[in-house]
């Protein structure tokens, strides 16, 4: 049985996603990718700085690997729109990662701006995953205004808390029928294997590896974790004793059941 | 002439072009992208487009995030 | 799509035989927090005492979690029993020789004073298929009146049009009780054979009409006996999903009505037995845990006393099916008979004797003037 992950058609052969920001050096990158068998990647957009020197860093990414910007800088849906569509024309793809945050101290995304930006790529022929708060209602807009897909935090970027959203992102698992992404604060391969059990399509990983000791193998083990995670859930779980001792019988009133024609 | 780069106002000799500015300020032509007025400009305009005063200019680069 | 779109994929399947297979271990389903509808034929399936029992304890563990020990209790008011329609099953069947009336408003008034003088707040009001007798107008003057007495009205008549729908909702009607009798669309049509009511599709897609016109609770379910429960109370079961889902906002709750005797000669085909009735039951509050799940007084008093605990959450109390039945139930040739007769003061205190609390009331419209 075929259960590769498909996003608005494409095929993705990997549902561990990689996020490039953190890292100690480019270089790092290529082996990355190589040990977790990712296939998205993200980038994001920056203006130069005159003194810095300045490197591409498209060059460190392998053939074959999907390109999804993020907006982050963004802090409203205008502002998300324009680094949409300049990445775009900066030929990165018709995949965007809308991010929009505007709060500095928790990084929290801003769910309604994002959704005003969804209704304008998603006409303009943009792949569109939404990095949101988990949040129902909110989800199914974005739904309907075109998102590809879905991508709840699983704790705030960057805290490695794990899968705290975990009720709500199962909710939106249910209810969302497009893929659910948990991206932002998996902090450990198990965590990313909680998240893909529950029956997420895909995870978004990058402050953990990034900032492990040694990034390469971190990122193996979180592709490993997404295999067995995802194995697991089609698996389906074995029975589980839910009750203690039976109360008193509930149906033993039917026992001595004289059929009762009403 | 003046324009605004990046959200600085920079000096500029005029009827610059892009290509011009790149090289004043040492950037790599290669890895930069060019926002002009909020359109994005193709590469292979760099060398003729010519600025014109209280033009403003993005200019960004691909970088890693998460 | 509409709910008639999504099960005609399912036309060409046999459903009543896959259920009818033997049964499958349900440990695994039991321990789900979400029940996929494979599951749910699963636990449709036949089962031994054993698993039954398993599937009380967690059905009534489910119940407690959503819904508290509360019962709601109501009762249904037959405003007119004209009826156009011939099926085949029905006491108020076009070609059946039953007294025909139809309340006049102020007959309507003294019933709800009748009523509402017990403490019931929610109210079903019933009419047969005629436009004539019992057109919409009507309805919305009995809805007029009842307004004044009750503090939610539900509608449980023929289909209607989305603006009808938005007319009695108006008016005062904040919930829908439309059973499609049979979802097996081949025994619909037999055991329909003339009147508007044979349009299999109109009817099915009535509670999503409703929902369109801004209904707040939508009440469905087969006519136990009509066609092979499990697949009857399976499809009922995927209707109420489709609502939930089509309608977040709305209250769905299912009944499972069983085929009582009635004036005329049908005899229904399916028998349901207790055992059965209890496992349909089961089987939809553990399929849809937020569903309500309400049990008339076609059933006798002890059998719905049991049920109770299983997942039952709201009952109906001081019933009459005939016209006028709360006032001078003494002329009145009921739709079918009634098998629990207690008073609304005795179901109170049966319920409260079990460990729940009757609820008379659980809604109030702030569009009321009281």
């Amino acid at each position: 049985m075929d259960d590769t992950l498909l996003i608005r058609g494409t095929r993705v052969e990997s549902r561990l996603f990689l996020g490039t920001g953190k890292f100690a050096d480019y270089n790092l990158i290529p082996r990355v990718i190589k040990a977790s068998g990712a296939k998205v990647v993200t980038v994001a957009l920056r203006r130069v700085d005159y003194a810095t020197p300045e490197e591409n860093m498209l060059q460190y990414l392998p053939e074959g690997t999907i390109l999804m910007p993020n907006t982050s800088g963004a802090r409203t849906a205008a502002e998300a729109i324009r680094i949409a569509r300049i990445a775009r024309e900066a030929g990165c793809g018709d995949w965007v990662k809308i991010e929009v945050i505007s709060d500095q101290k928790y990084l929290l995304p801003d769910n309604f701006e994002t959704i005003k930006a969804i209704e304008v790529l998603a006409r303009e022929g943009f792949v569109v995953l939404p990095y949101m708060s988990p949040d129902l209602m909110a989800a199914k807009r974005m739904a309907d205004a075109g998102a590809a897909a879905i991508m709840p935090l699983g704790a705030p970027i960057g805290t490695n808390r794990g899968l705290k959203t975990r009720e709500l992102v199962q909710v939106l698992i249910s209810e969302i029928n497009l893929p659910i992404i948990v991206d932002a604060g998996l902090g450990r391969p198990s965590e990313a294997a909680e998240a893909m059990e529950l029956g997420a399509a895909a995870v978004l990983v990058n402050t953990a590896i990034a900032t492990a000791d040694d990034p390469v193998l971190m990122a193996e083990a979180f592709g490993l974790a997404v295999q067995a995670g995802r194995k697991g859930y089609l698996a389906g779980p074995g029975a589980t004793q839910r009750f203690a001792e039976a109360s008193s019988p509930l149906t033993g009133f039917l026992r001595n059941e004289a059929e009762v024609t009403p | 002439m003046k324009v605004t780069v990046n959200g600085k106002v920079d000096e500029l000799p005029d009827n610059s072009s892009i290509a011009e500015l790149l090289a004043a300020r040492n950037l790599p032509p290669e890895i930069v992208i060019i926002s002009l007025n909020d359109e994005v400009i193709k590469r292979d305009r760099w060398g003729t487009l010519r600025l014109n005063p209280n033009d403003s200019l993005d200019i960004v680069r691909i970088i890693g995030g998460g | 799509m509409t709910f008639c779109d999504e099960i005609s994929k399912l036309k060409d399947t046999d459903v009543a035989g896959l259920l009818g297979r033997g049964s499958q271990p349900i440990g695994s389903i039991l321990a789900k927090t979400e029940l996929q509808p494979q599951d749910f034929m699963a636990l449709l399936a036949p089962k031994d005492p054993t698993s039954l029992e398993d599937m009380a304890q967690a059905a009534h563990s489910l119940t407690l979690k959503h819904f508290g020990r509360t019962i709601l209790l109501y009762t249904p008011l037959y405003l007119a029993n004209y009826c156009v329609n011939h099926c085949v099953y029905c006491g108020f069947n076009a070609t059946n020789p039953v007294p025909r009336r139809v309340l006049t408003l102020p007959e309507v008034e003294l019933e709800a004073k009748a009523i509402a003088a017990t403490g019931l707040q929610h109210l079903l009001i019933l009419t047969g298929e005629s436009r004539l007798h019992s057109s919409v107008s009507y309805i919305k003057d009995c809805v007029d009146i009842l307004r004044k007495y009750f503090a939610s009205i539900s509608i449980e008549i023929y289909p209607l049009s989305v603006e009808e729908y938005e007319q009695l909702i108006a008016a005062g009607v904040d919930g829908l009780t439309i059973y499609q009798e049979v979802y097996h669309q081949d025994t619909y049509s037999l055991l329909h054979p003339k009147g508007p009511k044979r349009d299999y599709r109109y009817r099915l897609e009535a509670p999503e009409r409703a929902g369109q016109a801004g209904i707040r609770t939508i009440n469905i379910g087969p006519l136990l006996g009509l066609y092979e429960w499990r697949s009857e109370v399976f499809f009922a079961g995927l209707h109420a999903a489709y609502l939930q889902r089509m309608f977040p906002d709305i209250e769905v709750s299912l009944s499972l009505p069983r085929m009582r005797p009635q004036f005329g000669d049908y005899r229904p085909q399916y028998p349901v037995s207790d055992r059965d009735l209890v496992q349909g039951i089961l089987a939809l509050r553990l399929f849809l845990p937020r569903a309500g799940i309400t049990i008339s007084t076609r059933e006798r008093a002890e059998l719905r006393d049991n049920l109770i605990r299983l997942g039952v959450t709201k009952m109906s109390a001081g019933s009459s099916t005939a016209i006028g039945g709360h006032t001078d139930s003494k002329d009145g040739i009921g739709q079918f008979e009634i098998s629990d007769t207690r008073s609304v003061d005795e179901m109170r205190k049966a319920v409260s004797a079990l460990g729940y609390k009757p609820t008379l009331k659980d809604w109030h419209d702030l569009r009321l003037a009281s």
